[in-house]
């Protein structure tokens, strides 16, 4: 079985348009500044936004789809024949509704005859192809908030069967009033502006715009390159927009990942939890956690990224996996942003001071709406 | 690897009350506040499967190429006006993902769900993952489906689709049980091949025996470029819907001996899948 390795990778978000000025306003942020950097900064609403400026919605979604790829190949140093091998893999929940949505205003306020731009999401498929001149039809896989991390684990196994050499993944959710309305219809959007997942006095969510990718692929390009070593997904059949309360199926993904990797909390660097910030979620997930420390009578560190991005939604795979590995060549893996007070019944606390490594054996935990446990176990230690 | 059991059914832009009322022909489960598309789809998954046997572990391959049209317009209209409220429901019907967590409510399975698209070729993408996955042994059987819902209610629809013919779209659900098991199968897959252009095509069409033929409406654009016999083509429906292909594949089924069905998409990558019944 060959083994796959993150060869290159990008990321545009909120702290930044690139990888490195991201990784750079990261590490300026803590408790006492967190507010200035991203409080209503996206027209009244509480949201991480993008810092860029672009004529319309559809310019801004292909704009930055496409700074996106071009980084990650750069990073990837691929040449354009290798680029031709490239299969591609595009996670979202949202992919371009903001570009219908801006269309479909034009319609109903009687300035366009036309209802919709696109009818269809696999025309982003096509443009990625053209981009990069892939051989390969794209696919485009939509899993919730495991959309990309599921895109990684089919990539990986793809390139372990040796099916495919080397792939593509983007994650992209940019920012749109269907699913911001959406989430503010099911109460899980936090007023106060402060995102602190895992702690008790957490009132919900705050979404996040990005665009990240990775380049998967079957020679490790140098020492600094993540090797996927382990994959998941499980499904929790408890409800459509909420975990099983008992944690039961992320533990169970968690536990089978780690039981693929022959490892044990132990030789992990750290967990990065899903920790959207949600009530229902965040005590599953605590509780999953815990059981598996509890399991394993072993403990690790527990990482949570979603207050430096926002809750990306089915682009955190990839934003968030970027964005550890990216911390990690830095020399560290992250505190915990704003967390205060656990839940009583939890035993373990998130990560509150920055961690030095020089290198990680990291299991990334991603959970999503309609039941989806995907677990991903990443390593440069190797 | 093994087709256990299909369903097919097209019908000319039903209402989701319509497909509720033909719901409860196989189900007694309700579902409130569900979009049409999802509706659709768990109709058709149920079909499939109705007194069949399954796995509980199935994996659910859900491929659409337009997704929830009819219920995305209903959300674009309520955030077109600035003080309307989204309906949680209305919000979580146009999260393609979620058709797959309905209907293993309706199934009653544990197996994991994915929704895929993959312009010209849906349905195709998501038959080679779980073939890919059954393959690798990660699962014993999966249930793949192609849904789409009629848009001939859009203005100027042809403009925004790939439509080759122009014909008239329709709704459609289409399910195939895939498995590792030959007992009571329907046919056995050989293989499922892929192309990146016409020249890799035709070299395999040249190694292959056949009786019978099916083509997607880009491939029958080709046929005097590709290296088939054309007497061995079958006509297909004219019915038109996202994900017709799979329509295209369970009519091939009906025919016996060595058949084989070619998909193109606008740039001539190939899917060939070669089923012996």
């Amino acid at each position: 079985m060959k083994q796959v390795y993150i060869t290159g990778s990008s990321l545009v978000c909120a702290l930044g348009n690139d990888k490195f000025q991201s990784i750079q306003t990261a590490k300026k942020i803590d408790n006492t500044n967190y507010k200035d950097f991203f409080q209503d900064n996206h027209n009244g609403f509480n949201f991480f936004k993008i810092n860029q400026t672009f004529q319309n919605e559809k310019e801004k979604f292909y704009t930055i789809l496409k700074d996106t790829i071009s980084q990650a190949i750069e990073d990837a140093n691929l040449s354009q024949e290798e680029q031709k091998e490239l299969h591609i893999f595009i996670g979202s929940t949202s992919m371009s509704i903001s570009i219908n949505e801006e269309q479909s205003q034009l319609y109903y306020n009687n300035q366009s005859t036309k209802m919709l731009e696109e009818v269809g999401y696999g025309n982003i498929g096509t443009f990625v192809e053209n981009l990069v001149d892939s051989k390969y039809k794209a696919t485009i896989l939509q899993t919730a908030c495991t959309s990309t991390a599921n895109s990684i684990s089919y990539a990986t196994e793809l390139i372990q069967a040796n099916k495919i050499k080397r792939a593509l993944i983007i994650g992209l959710e940019l920012f749109n009033k269907s699913t911001y309305k959406g989430f503010e219809s099911l109460m899980l959007l936090s007023k106060n502006g402060i995102y602190k997942p895992f702690d008790k006095e957490s009132d919900g969510l705050i979404l996040g715009e990005t665009c990240s990718a990775v380049v998967l692929d079957s020679a490790k390009k140098d020492n600094t390159c993540f090797e996927v070593i382990a994959t998941n997904t499980s499904f929790d059949n408890h409800s459509i927009t909420g975990s099983n309360p008992s944690g039961e199926t992320t533990c169970n993904s968690m536990q089978k990942a780690l039981k693929k990797a022959y490892l044990t909390p132990k030789d992990l660097t750290c967990i990065k939890a899903h920790a959207t910030g949600s009530e229902n979620s965040n005590l599953s997930e605590a509780k999953a956690l815990d059981t598996l420390f509890k399991t394993y009578n072993e403990t690790t560190d527990v990482v949570i990224l979603k207050p430096f991005l926002g809750h990306t939604l089915g682009a955190c795979g990839t934003s968030e996996i970027v964005l550890l590995c990216e911390f990690i060549k830095e020399g560290f893996i992250p505190k915990t942003l704003n967390y205060q007070n656990g839940y009583e019944d939890i035993s373990f606390k998130p990560l509150l001071a920055n961690k030095p490594v020089s290198n990680a054996t990291i299991l990334f935990q991603f959970i999503g709406f309609g039941g989806s446990n995907t677990t991903l176990i990443l390593s440069n230690k190797g | 690897m093994y087709i256990s059991t299909t369903f097919h059914a097209t019908f000319q832009n039903k209402t989701t009350k319509e497909y509720k009322q033909l719901l409860k022909e196989v189900t007694q489960k309700q579902f409130r506040r569900v979009s049409k598309f999802n509706i659709m789809a768990i109709y058709g998954a149920l079909r499939a499967l109705e007194n069949k046997q399954y796995d509980t572990n199935i994996n659910i391959y859900t491929a659409s190429e337009y997704g929830c049209i009819e219920d995305m317009n209903t959300v674009l209209m309520q955030v077109s006006k600035t003080d309307e409220i989204v309906m949680p429901f209305d919000f979580l019907n146009i999260n393609g993902n979620n058709v797959g967590f309905l209907i293993s409510e309706a199934l009653n399975t544990l197996g994991n769900n994915f929704y895929i698209t993959a312009e010209d070729v849906s349905f195709e993408k998501a038959f080679e993952l779980a073939y890919f996955d059954i393959s690798i042994d990660k699962i014993d059987e999966a249930l793949v489906g192609a849904v789409d819902e009629s848009l001939d209610y859009i203005q100027d629809i042809n403009s925004l689709i790939k439509n080759p013919e122009h014909q008239k779209t329709y709704d459609g659900t289409t399910w195939f049980q895939l498995s590792k098991e030959s007992k009571n199968a329907l046919a056995k897959i050989e293989s499922l091949e892929t192309f990146t252009n016409l020249e890799e095509l035709n070299n395999f069409l040249n190694t292959l025996q056949y009786d019978y033929l099916s083509l997607n409406l880009f491939a029958k654009n080709k046929l005097n470029t590709l290296k088939i016999d054309p007497s061995k083509v079958i006509s297909q429906s004219e019915q038109f819907f996202g994900t017709y292909s799979a329509m295209y594949i369970n009519n091939l089924l009906n025919y016996n001996g060595k058949l084989l069905h070619i998909s193109l998409d606008e740039n001539n990558r190939a899917y060939l899948f070669y089923f012996t019944k």
